[in-house]
């Protein structure tokens, strides 16, 4: 028994995608639209000249940043809607019934919820931008594609590196690197978790929950004498960054929590019933 | 064999048990008809023996690996026609091609029949069917598989008069030797004759578990006069035909056709 099988997995993959297409194809349309409409509303709509300046490129840069957060909380969404396959009753029987192992149908969801997700959404900018970006002469505006802004804003800059002044400005890129690949990777895992556990309004449900954690922590936090302040990170120009130790375990421990809560949430997986509580998936 | 061994299973939040010290064997090469009222739990038996519910106590195994698991090993020689299934919106040439690789037996002679059978075609749109056709469509599928398990819930809903005879004359034409199919239902004539084991539920227990051959050694099913009515009737309901009658088959006593619904009432009015 081989609890996964590439093979199998890959068959899984195709299958899935093929026989949903209809939905991604709605869900393409559907951040199009939006993303489309968001865009001329924020590029085209009213005068471009502000007290003599010509603001159209700021304008377009504000409706990058907009896709860009629509990419994230589109990401997010996509986290808590891994398990859309468990919706109902029907949907779970189907796929629960699957003749792939817990594994590879498990990883096929965050593929999708993840990978999938981030594609569609991706497209979908870039043909609203484009799209966008080619109407702009029949508006009289210059044509600013914003692609090249949305890529530089969500990838990083590895140059960056090369091109430090010293070891402690690379130290400095990669700390911030990892600490913001940890972030994103932890948050992901967090409303991973939450679609996996909550049956109905996951997203607002994650939400809520990590909203009432974070007050909780706060609240013991502020109870808690520290002896003295701790500053993880802090910068002189003649020691240049120092990375308090607390820093590194923190770091750590995010890594850690991450994979403790993507670990969870396949477990929860695994343990999924046809029928279940009608709130959790337990 | 599928085997479930001293189960108990309750769902969260109710009190009372479905099961309780449940256990039962389900061997190759029969057609189970796996009856019950309502809410004695056929569906919840199914879905225990699919793997879609977990037992509290006990084991429900498959060939010697517990079902719960639901590892791909079992679920290959699996499929569940439920009584309500979710299609995706694409051709059901598609569908069979997305889903032949995960079943080692397929059969596309068996789908080509079993659709001929049906009046259907292949390349018909899942989406655009009725709900009668969808589920011929999925019951072909179903029997295309070649799973040695395949378990149906309630699979005559829906379907229309002429569709009832054809699903019958499919399942006795794609029976084989290895395989074993359970079929839960209430409408009991449409399935009386392709049956060789009753199955009838009640609550947390099995009131009869036995093969037609048995029964029919054991009882005979016949139409009597009020005259005629003697010691040796163990049940009767009148019927427009005189009454419809149970009784002990003696040695020497022809055999008779298995009567469902007279024999379900039996058991379970004088339980």
């Amino acid at each position: 028994m081989k609890n996964f099988d590439f093979h199998r997995f890959a068959l899984t993959f195709k299958s899935q995608l093929l026989m949903g297409r209809n939905f991604w194809l709605r869900l393409f349309l559907i951040f199009f639209l939006v993303l489309f409409f968001m865009e001329m509303l924020m590029t085209e709509v009213g005068e471009v000249i502000y007290n003599g300046q010509d603001i159209y490129k700021m304008r377009v840069d504000n409706a990058v940043n907009f896709s860009i957060t629509f990419f994230v909380f589109s990401m997010l969404f996509g986290a808590t809607g891994i398990f859309s396959v468990l919706k109902d009753t029907r949907k779970r029987i189907a796929y629960l019934m699957f003749p792939a192992s817990n594994l590879e149908k498990y990883i096929n969801c965050w593929i999708m919820s993840t990978v999938v997700v981030a594609i569609v959404t991706f497209v979908a900018f870039f043909c609203a931008d484009t799209i966008r970006t080619l109407m702009a002469p029949a508006f009289g505006r210059e044509m600013i594609w914003g692609v090249p802004s949305f890529l530089s804003h969500i990838t990083p800059d590895f140059h960056a590196t090369v091109t430090a002044p010293n070891v402690e400005k690379v130290q400095q890129w990669w700390l911030g690197f990892f600490f913001a690949i940890g972030t994103i990777l932890y948050f992901h895992s967090l409303y991973m978790l939450g679609g996996t556990a909550f049956r109905r309004q996951q997203f607002l449900m994650t939400t809520l929950f990590i909203v009432l954690c974070f007050i909780i922590i706060v609240n013991v936090l502020h109870h808690i004498d520290f002896e003295g302040n701790i500053n993880l990170l802090s910068y002189d120009e003649q020691n240049g960054l120092q990375v308090h130790p607390a820093m590194y375990v923190i770091m750590v421990c995010l890594y850690l929590l991450t994979c403790f809560n993507y670990w969870l949430s396949y477990r929860i997986f695994c343990r999924v019933q046809a029928i279940n509580n009608k709130w959790l998936n337990v | 064999m599928i085997n479930v061994e001293n189960i108990s299973f309750k769902y969260k939040g109710q009190k009372a048990l479905v099961f309780d010290g449940f256990s039962l064997q389900l061997e190759e090469n029969r057609i189970y008809g796996l009856l019950g009222k309502n809410g004695t739990g056929k569906s919840t038996l199914l879905y225990l023996l699919t793997g879609l519910l977990r037992p509290a106590k006990g084991v429900v195994s498959c060939d010697g690996i517990a079902t719960s698991k639901r590892q791909p090993e079992i679920l290959r020689d699996m499929f569940l026609v439920t009584e309500e299934f979710d299609l995706p919106p694409i051709r059901l040439s598609e569908f069979a091609d997305l889903n032949r690789p995960f079943y080692p037996k397929f059969s596309d002679e068996v789908l080509d029949s079993c659709l001929k059978d049906f009046e259907l075609d292949r390349h018909v749109k899942l989406n655009e069917l009725s709900m009668g056709q969808r589920k011929k469509a999925f019951m072909s599928f179903a029997l295309a598989t070649n799973t040695k398990y395949l378990f149906m819930d309630e699979p005559t809903n829906g379907l229309d008069i002429p569709s009832k005879s054809q699903f019958r004359k499919v399942i006795a034409q794609h029976m084989t030797e290895d395989r074993t199919i359970i079929i839960s239902t209430h409408q009991v004539h449409d399935v009386e004759q392709l049956l060789d084991h009753i199955l009838i539920l009640d609550q947390r227990s099995m009131l009869l578990n036995a093969s037609v051959q048995e029964i029919t050694d054991k009882y005979t099913f016949e139409y009597r006069a009020p005259q005629e009515m003697d010691d040796t009737v163990l049940y009767a309901e009148p019927t427009l035909q005189g009454n419809a009658v149970i009784a002990e088959r003696k040695a020497g006593d022809a055999e008779t056709q298995i009567n469902l619904e007279l024999l379900f009432n039996f058991k379970t009015q004088t339980k």
